[in-house]
């Protein structure tokens, strides 16, 4: 049984599903820590800037011309309309050849791929989002979606973990969300510097600090492999029942819906049956090594 | 093409006949693609003749062997498959997908769209129509999925087009388990026509409007109740003679229990992660799309190949690395995909028992062999013998 | 196994060195002969020291720095730092420069004898005892396999920094190339050992494009079996020291043929 229905059905407009990727300027270059940065895109074509959406959680594939694609979560607002952020760590030859297009050049673009966060199964519960690292990028556009439609469910906590304070990702938007009513944010580093005066430790232990209301709370996680998957075990410790635990996750992707085999997660293809999992789907082989 | 609501009328094609159907195919504009002996083996190739068929030999295949021997000179389809399928064709090894230029802020397309090729397979067999059944559901051109209606628009189209005159399999080869997996020795559906080869021609079956169109064109007749009687004798002894047999009832179930099995390791210790299975493999379907530049003109290409989940490299995470770094997983990964995991994903099986991974793995790895032994683990039982790769002792050059 | 650098995206014209170790000068005949694409090459970038084909020589430093040949003697050991000093990007380019090449063959006896045996005065003659690959001394940023190099891997080497791509270069088995060509496989249709399943592709499947065994020239692909091969090697019939010769040529000092070569030897010595 799939657990897993979004509300939305996003896929690549007409035009968007083929190998030649559309083009987008990057607007924006925010700089996140030392090897990551945020950039800003909006399409060269103004109706596509107008009729482009998609739901949080999903990704899109981008181009620069000669040196290949990457598959990169979109980190905005799903309200945003007109722009839209991608958080990209410079780890490979794609990443980087982005960075060197820089403000006012222009990058290709296929999306959106994959499915995102369940947004219809929050009615009610409490929610708890647990990222890690750069794992906080996918779980942002969810974040804006909640504070939208923040009646929908009870608790919102954010629980996320970085290396040290300035590896932070969005500073100033989680000093904002800290401030706020209506979310509980909770930050925790590996490594402190002499102005911190959060939690140190791995992002799990902030779990200690919160109430867990197990059967009525829907769980979004988002991190490294092995994040994912002590942060899986620990809220399955915690009673929260499988259907209720959502996972995003990593892999090597190629065309983004399905077809060159690269992204297989056993029965799954991880860009088109996800990026973004439910627990109770893939707990047969969560668990296993190189699947 | 190969809409199977058409008659399944049947007709006698004396030997003489072949020809001319070639001649018409061509005459068609199609390139006619048809099992020709090349070096060694046999191709799947174009053909102006019917003469440039293979015929008069037989093939001896078994786990990591592949031998020709002379035969009855006039006797035409008595060797079964080589390396190459429909696929090469239909789902080509390389493919130039697109070519781009960036003018401002713009990329202009500098290259058409691949042209399309108007395929009539002759001669394939029954087991080469069920792999293209399932690379049809991969493929999306039963509708199934439109979201990569662009990107495999090459395959759609080149499908549509294609003409299908099948053979049946009246010798099967060493290493065919067709009939354990429900696909052959016989076509049953998804031809235009078909063949049962007999002394003096074929038995002629129609399986679609453009097959009954291409009948009306060649010299037939109706065929006599002896020829049809004989026809069906020599698909029985085909299937009764088959080597190889792969039980699949409750396979895909066994084999969802078998990610911890310790037989992995032991084939592992064989498998030379060398990906020839999933070359030939007639429905493997994994591709990369690479991206090139030239070094001056500014042209940027983008190019689609076949590529293997044996590769280290295929499962390559940037910052992290290979999600299956084992020979182990790897072939895990292979199996249980081709047999088990598949039928989630199109809801149909991913082996349609051509054999050829057998034949083609250098060292012979047996995947009936070794997809009977998963999942029947008893611990303290020992381990089972390694068998042999099925070549004889041969002396070198 | 090269360690991982980020992939440079060298600017225009570029400055390209060429040098040359212990070697045949296949390696550098091969850009020479890549023919119809060397007018854009040399437009592409500048080629600013490359002595087997032009003799003016720009002083370094170079973006790109292409070398050939193994290190074989003192002067190569010590010339060998200052080329990495003077690029910024440096390929091993060949069997040579990847993995020590033929002569590494020396590696397995006695210089002073060869030496003696060669050199009518061999006091004279300064060699060391081994012959080896660049990266057993500098870091090396990529490496081109082959003897010689592959002209399609030069241009795509030369064209992906250009744009900062990782150059198209596979690791995969030979295998694949060759079934992309849809050739027969000599190994499974005559019996005949060939390395393919156990080499790096990019060749474009030479050998069996001519119906005879892959014999290693690109160096082992990324995680060979290479004991389950030499044991099929055994059933068609091969013996322990033919195995042991045909992973003894180009890429014999490439650990993985080396240990299984040593592996043959010791068999066949045991018989």
């Amino acid at each position: 049984m799939i657990h897993h229905v979004a509300d939305m059905d996003h896929r690549p407009p007409p035009g968007m599903g083929g190998w030649m990727p559309v083009e987008a300027t990057i607007v924006n270059i925010q700089q996140e820590n030392f090897n990551t940065r945020t950039f800003t895109l909006r399409f060269v074509d103004e109706s596509l800037c107008e009729s482009y959406r998609f739901e949080p959680g999903q990704f899109n594939m981008l181009f620069v011309p000669g040196v290949g694609e990457a598959a990169i979560s979109i980190s905005s607002s799903p309200y945003q309309i007109g722009a839209m952020d991608h958080t990209i760590r410079m780890v490979g030859a794609v990443t980087r050849g982005i960075d060197r297009i820089g403000v006012g050049g222009v990058v290709g673009v296929r999306g959106p791929f994959g499915r995102g966060w369940p947004l219809n199964k929050l009615a009610g519960k409490d929610v708890i989002i647990l990222g890690g690292g750069i794992g906080l990028a996918p779980l942002r556009p969810l974040i804006h979606w909640l504070l939208r439609h923040r009646e929908q469910c009870r608790r919102v906590v954010l629980l996320y973990g970085c290396r040290s304070p300035e590896d932070r990702l969005y500073a100033a938007e989680l000093e904002a969300w800290s401030g706020r009513s209506d979310l509980d944010v909770l930050v925790t580093v590996d490594n402190a510097d002499e102005h911190w005066t959060g939690p140190v430790g791995v992002v799990t232990n902030l779990l200690q600090r919160i109430k867990v209301n197990a059967d009525q709370t829907v769980v979004f996680v988002c991190g490294p492999r092995v994040l994912n998957r002590v942060a899986a075990w620990n809220f399955l410790q915690l009673h929260v029942p499988p259907a209720q635990v959502y996972v995003s996750l990593e892999r090597n992707m190629n065309c983004g819906f399905g077809r060159c085999g690269h992204c297989q997660y056993g029965k799954h293809f991880v860009c088109r049956d996800g990026p973004v999992f439910c627990f109770a789907d893939i707990a047969d082989i969560f668990a296993k090594e190189e699947i | 093409m190969s809409q199977t609501n058409a008659s399944n009328q049947k007709y006698f094609l004396p030997r003489a006949g072949l020809e001319p159907l070639v001649r018409i195919l061509r005459q068609r504009g199609y390139t006619v693609l048809a099992p020709t002996r090349r070096d060694e083996i046999i191709s799947l190739a174009p053909v102006e003749s019917a003469d440039q068929i293979a015929r008069g030999v037989h093939d001896h295949q078994d786990g990591g062997r592949y031998r020709l021997t002379q035969a009855d000179p006039e006797i035409m389809f008595e060797y079964v498959l080589g390396a190459d399928s429909p696929k090469r064709y239909l789902f080509p090894p390389e493919l130039p997908l697109v070519e781009l230029r960036v003018r401002g802020n713009r990329f202009v397309p500098t290259s058409q769209p691949p042209a399309i090729a108007q395929y009539a397979f002759l001669g394939i067999r029954a087991c080469e129509l069920a792999a293209i059944k399932v690379q049809d559901r991969v493929f999306g051109h039963a509708g199934q999925d439109t979201l990569c209606a662009d990107a495999a628009e090459y395959y759609r189209r080149t499908r549509r087009q294609a003409l299908v005159i099948a053979v049946n399999c009246t010798r099967p080869g060493g290493t065919c388990f067709c009939a354990s997996m429900g696909t052959g020795p016989a076509a049953t559906e998804g031809f235009d026509l078909s063949l049962t080869e007999l002394r003096d021609g074929f038995l002629l079956t129609v399986g679609s409007q453009a097959g009954a169109a291409l009948c009306a064109e060649l010299e037939i007749r109706a065929p006599t109740s002896t020829e049809e009687g004989l026809a069906e004798m020599k698909l029985a002894a085909a299937r009764s003679h088959m080597q190889r047999h792969l039980d699949t009832r409750g396979l895909k179930e066994r084999l969802e229990q078998t990610i911890d099995d310790p037989n992995w390791e032991r084939v592992a210790a064989r498998c030379l992660s060398c990906g020839n299975c999933t070359m030939v493999c007639p429905t493997c379907f994994c591709f990369t799309v690479s991206d090139s530049s030239g070094l001056t003109d500014g042209v940027y290409g983008r190019t689609r190949r076949w590529e293997s989940c044996f590769s280290h490299q295929f499962s390559y995470v940037a910052g992290s690395g290979p999600v299956r770094s084992t020979i182990a997983a790897r072939y895990r990964h292979w199996l249980r995909h081709k047999l088990c995991t598949w039928w989630d994903q199109f809801g149909v099986s991913g082996c349609v028992g051509c054999g050829r991974c057998i034949t083609w793995c250098p060292v012979g790895i047996d995947l009936t062999e070794e997809a009977s032994r998963l999942g029947r683990h008893v611990p303290g039982a020992g381990v089972v013998p390694i068998p042999k790769a099925g070549g004889t002792k041969e002396a070198l050059p | 196994m090269l360690a991982k650098r980020p992939i440079p995206k060298v600017p225009p014209k570029s400055r390209l060195a060429v040098f040359k170790f212990s070697s045949c000068d296949g390696c550098q005949l091969s850009l020479l002969n890549l023919e119809e694409h060397l007018l854009e090459l040399v437009d592409a970038v500048e080629v600013a020291y490359f002595l087997e084909a032009r003799r003016r020589e720009l002083p370094p430093p170079y973006d790109v720095g292409l070398v050939e040949g193994s290190i074989s003697t003192p002067h190569e050991a010590q010339r060998i730092r200052q080329v990495r000093r003077d690029c910024r990007y440096l390929v091993a380019i060949g069997a040579c420069a990847s993995s020590g090449g033929i002569q590494a063959l020396r590696n397995w006896a006695d210089i002073g004898e060869f030496v003696g045996a060669v050199y009518p005065n061999p006091q004279y003659i300064r060699t060391l005892d081994t012959a080896t690959p660049i990266a057993a001394h500098v870091f090396v940023d990529f490496e081109l396999r082959g003897c010689p190099v592959n002209h399609a891997q030069l241009l795509e080497l030369v064209s992906a920094l250009l744009v900062g791509r990782r150059p198209n270069v596979p690791t995969s088995s030979l295998c694949l190339e060759c079934k992309r060509r849809g050739l027969p496989c000599v190994l499974v249709t005559h019996g005949q050992p060939c390395l393919g399943p156990a080499v790096q592709a990019g060749c474009g499947a030479l050998c069996p494009a001519c119906n005879r065994g892959c014999y290693g020239c690109f160096g082992p692909m990324e995680q060979p079996n290479l004991n389950s091969l030499g044991d099929r090697f055994l059933e068609l019939g091969a013996s322990h020291r033919q195995i042991k010769h045909l992973l003894r040529m180009f890429n014999a000092y490439q650990e993985p043929f080396k240990q299984a070569s040593d592996h043959h030897e010791r068999l066949e010595q045991q018989k």
